[in-house]
């Protein structure tokens, strides 16, 4: 009996500790770390209203709490979401003015409390022009007044009631009792030294261009069991190769985002976690559907349809279904993405809640080089020399004159490996058409500036919207942004039937989901028939901690979103 | 000399004044607007971005802004027009010019761009100064050895190490070595200048450390010419006549290396050693993005991109003043090293 009670005291002895060392008190879990390879070394502002890029908006986004905060598993705005002040809100009947009602028991970190002040100041600020809003510079355009009515209770009236309304103004929110002014925000020690915030995570030390410190907030009210890390390091690493053998070698914990020809070397890491999901970016090549010698603008001054010349090669919707029945896109995916991604079927992403998934059936146009040809010569581009090294020409084409060889020039930014071997592809497999196309890669400035001018035949990029996703479009494909020198419906894409469709689904009473994925299921079929794009690519993004990296659960675009349950080795 | 020093300097001022004219030119020439590259966000309006043109100066013509970021613009009144364009008053610019010490606010940052510059010298000097001083030690060793042991091992050795060093990419290079010695074996951190530590402590030796690998990398070139040029100018000097009279005098062999040999054989070393200078101040984009340091290399090159024109004058500026002081600073030493030369 005794040897017995000996051998189980010795057991509770051994054992007991061993589950102490596991258990992890708040704040004792050890930092992440995790590398910025987009980092920039002329830090703009810690401040969410100055910050320009993506380097600063990571971590304003975790010091900072949000009107709005977003459901992680569903994605999408709700009330009482983890980050957001609003427990609710109501609209008016006109969908014009929306009143929130905030939490009333959170505290900025220096003991002032949150209130509808702070809110008030920040739209202000924005609304004031006094400041440039950098990444919330679409406030300005959408909210019409803001009117506090208590210390928890403020409203927001809009200029339209457009559905995307609400995105537009889940903003990050900052402390109104810092700042004597607006104008006091410029150049103000804010800037560098955030020491008043609320977020999952306080400043520390700032040293641009090396790294970002912050120390996780005990009281962050979204923490019910505290905030796990102690802190998190942003660590500047320009060199993409650097940072996946940094991760590897267990210098950083976590990353958010693994460039695709890196990715098999993090999957063959045996300790390694990944996470994959469809990310909302994707790869196309817009045609330039005017004429290039003699680009116009969507609409005049008075908001009429100024009539635009097609252009002489891509303005045939014939020609533009060829072109992507030419292409071997999967064959592209695989050899120029190493298989880091899917085949888009239309404008919006697989992940959508409005994504069509019937188009998967007929779109893209599937490869096919002899219905490509068919489509070539019917739309009166042939190979009339029988030469394999002479591009077709027009013999009856729509809109070039006679003779004209079927030449274009493609532009992509230089500087990114998948875009070169894509455009590479493109042109061999066009050349195997017929087609001689000329592959420019150019200084992204430069590329802005051609495509902007919409004196160019074609360009090969891609598109990342934001988060929380919403797949209006109308900020690429209205007439409204058919601008030249700085719009975005660079391609002059315009149907008449889908524009309205557009303004519908972005302006629609209630804005309901399903109803909204109903109009925007029939702007896909449009899209498709229609081809200002050749799709190619929807991107597939990775995320990958560290094989000790407790309690990492990640969503698509959303890798932070419970940084405060986990716990890193300790550094 | 005092004289010599005083007219190179104003000889300098127009030179200043031709750098930064064709450096503004060029760049004003690039494609692209640096509101164009702040605000490509189609969440802002045509208003705000005119608004930011406005505001970032670069609406007006090039000849306009030079002059403007040389003597400033406080001298001078503008019209303040409300939304409907109708003059409501009168202000004085706030700009001062380079010509006054002001050089302007960053595009970016909307901070001075001096500021921003000058955040990255400790960090560009630490890199810099070290490998240069290391390089050049390193090169004059390893020169008089070969020179010494002319013919033997070492010397091939010595030729083929310059080959190497003069030949190999230091991008990859730096790859290799952050490979090797920071994952494969774990014996140096991959790069930045501190330790990743939350509390942001760290000892000397792990400064070493995180200096270690960029040194290297950044002296490879220098140890490649200094030694070559060493060697040369050692056995060039070991030929003279006073050489052959030490020996004859029978001095030891270190009086002769030294006392006789070397210090007369650093006389043409000066001369590309002085040139050496400016890059201490310019930094080197290639390492720094590698070893993830946060230098006037990176600076100046993400400056170029963004079109950061303040901050982009402001490296022009400061690399410029350098590499005049440098080349300066090389004809000062020649005299000083060898009395035979009389600056005129």
């Amino acid at each position: 009996m005794k040897k017995y009670l000996f051998a189980v005291c010795l057991l509770l002895v051994l054992i007991v500790p061993l589950t102490l060392v596991g258990a992890q008190e708040p704040g004792e879990g050890g930092a992440v770390i995790e590398g910025n390879p987009s980092g920039s070394i002329n830090f703009s502002s810690l401040n969410p209203l100055r910050c320009w890029g993506t380097d600063c908006s990571v971590l304003t986004n975790m010091m900072f709490p949000t009107l709005i905060g977003v459901d992680p598993p569903n994605a999408v705005l709700a009330p009482g979401a983890p980050g957001g002040l609003a427990i609710d809100w109501e609209a008016s009947e006109d969908g014009l003015t929306y009143t929130f009602t905030l939490r009333d028991d959170l505290a900025w970190t220096d003991g002032e409390m949150i209130s509808a002040e702070d809110v008030a100041f920040t739209f202000n600020a924005i609304l004031s022009e006094e400041i440039e809003a950098a990444s919330y510079g679409s406030v300005v355009d959408t909210v019409d007044s803001v009117e506090l009515i208590d210390d928890s209770t403020i409203a927001i009236t809009l200029t339209t009631p457009a559905c995307t309304a609400l995105t537009d103004i889940a903003i990050r929110i900052i402390p109104e009792h810092v700042f004597v002014d607006f104008a006091d925000m410029v150049g103000h020690d804010f800037d560098f030294n955030p020491s008043v915030s609320y977020g999952v995570f306080g400043f520390h030390e700032l040293m641009a261009g090396d790294r970002v410190t912050l120390i996780g907030n005990q009281d962050w009210a979204w923490a019910a069991e505290g905030v796990m890390p102690e802190g998190y390091l942003y660590v500047d690493v320009p060199d993409s190769t650097v940072e996946v053998e940094r991760f590897l070698a267990g210098e950083f914990n976590f990353t958010s985002g693994v460039a695709t020809e890196h990715r098999n070397r993090v999957r063959e890491d045996a300790g390694a976690q990944i996470y994959e999901y469809p990310a909302n970016s994707w790869g196309y090549i817009g045609l330039n559907l005017g004429d290039p010698a003699n680009p116009q603008n969507g609409l005049d001054d008075d908001g009429n349809l100024i009539p635009q010349d097609p252009h002489p090669i891509f303005g045939d919707v014939r020609v533009r279904r060829a072109l992507q029945q030419a292409l071997d896109v999967e064959g592209i995916i695989d050899a120029a993405l190493f298989g880091e991604g899917s085949v888009m079927p239309s404008f919006d992403v697989p992940s959508s809640w409005a994504f069509n998934e019937d188009l998967k059936d007929n779109y893209p146009y599937p490869y096919d080089t002899e219905a490509a040809t068919a489509l070539l010569d019917e739309a009166g581009w042939v190979d009339d020399d029988g030469d394999p090294e002479t591009p077709r020409v027009c013999q009856g084409c729509m809109y070039a004159e006679e003779g004209t060889p079927f030449t274009f020039e493609l532009l992509t930014n230089e500087g990114n490996d998948a875009r070169y071997r894509m455009g590479v592809m493109v042109q061999d497999q066009l050349r195997a058409m017929g087609i001689e196309m000329t592959f420019t890669p150019m200084d992204f400035n430069t590329m802005i500036e051609n495509t902007a001018s919409q004196a160019y035949d074609a360009y090969l990029l891609g598109w990342s919207p934001g988060f929380p996703y919403d797949p209006d479009t109308s900020w690429f494909l209205s007439p409204e942004q058919d601008i030249i020198e700085w719009g975005f419906n660079d391609v002059s894409y315009y149907n008449e039937e889908f524009v309205a469709l557009q303004e519908e689904a972005k302006n629609l009473p209630g804005c309901d989901f399903a109803a909204r994925a109903e109009i925007y299921a029939e702007m896909q079929e449009i899209f498709m028939h229609d081809m200002p794009y050749i799709m190619i690519h929807n991107t597939q993004g990775m995320y990958a901690a560290a094989a000790d990296m407790e309690g990492w659960a990640p969503f698509p675009l959303q890798s932070r979103w419970n940084i405060h349950q986990w716990v890193a080795r300790q550094n | 000399m005092t004289q010599f020093v005083i007219r190179r300097l104003l000889q300098a001022i127009p030179t200043m004044f031709g750098i930064t004219l064709v450096s503004y030119i060029i760049m004003w020439a690039a494609p692209g607007d640096p509101a164009t590259l702040l605000s490509y966000n189609p969440k802002w309006s045509a208003a705000q971005r005119e608004a930011l043109a406005e505001r970032l100066g670069v609406g007006e013509s090039p000849l306009e802004q030079y002059v403007r970021w040389l003597i400033g613009n406080d001298w001078r009144s503008f019209d303040v027009v409300d939304d409907n364009g109708e003059v409501i008053g009168s202000e004085r610019g706030t700009q001062k010019g380079i010509l006054r010490g002001d050089f302007g606010n960053s595009f970016k940052a909307n901070r001075s761009a001096m500021e921003v510059v000058l955040e990255k010298i400790p960090a560009t000097l630490e890199l810099a100064f070290i490998a240069f001083v290391f390089g050049l030690t390193s090169g004059l060793i390893i020169g008089l050895i070969a020179a010494v042991l002319q013919g033997g091992l070492f010397d091939q050795f010595s030729r083929v190490l310059a080959v190497l060093f003069s030949s190999v990419p230091g991008f990859w290079l730096g790859l290799i070595l952050l490979l090797i010695f920071g994952s494969w074996l774990g014996w140096l951190p991959m790069g930045n200048r501190f330790p990743m530590r939350l509390s942001g402590d760290f000892t000397l030796w792990e400064r070493v450390q995180h200096l270690l690998l960029p040194v290297f990398v950044l002296s490879t070139g220098g140890i490649a010419i200094y030694s070559r040029f060493m060697r040369a100018a050692v056995l060039d000097v070991m030929s003279e006549d006073y050489v052959r009279t030490a020996k004859a005098k029978g001095l030891d062999n270190r009086a002769i290396w030294f006392r006789h040999t070397a210090r007369n054989a650093l006389i043409p070393i000066v001369t590309i050693a002085g040139p050496a200078i400016p890059n201490l101040i310019g930094g080197a984009l290639i390492i720094e993005q590698i070893f993830s340091w946060p230098g006037m290399g990176r600076l100046a090159f993400e400056s170029v991109q963004t079109q950061d024109y303040p901050v982009v004058m402001a490296t022009v500026i400061l690399t410029g003043a350098a590499t005049i002081t440098g080349y300066l600073l090389t004809d000062v030493l020649y005299a000083v090293v060898d009395p035979r030369v009389r600056l005129q």
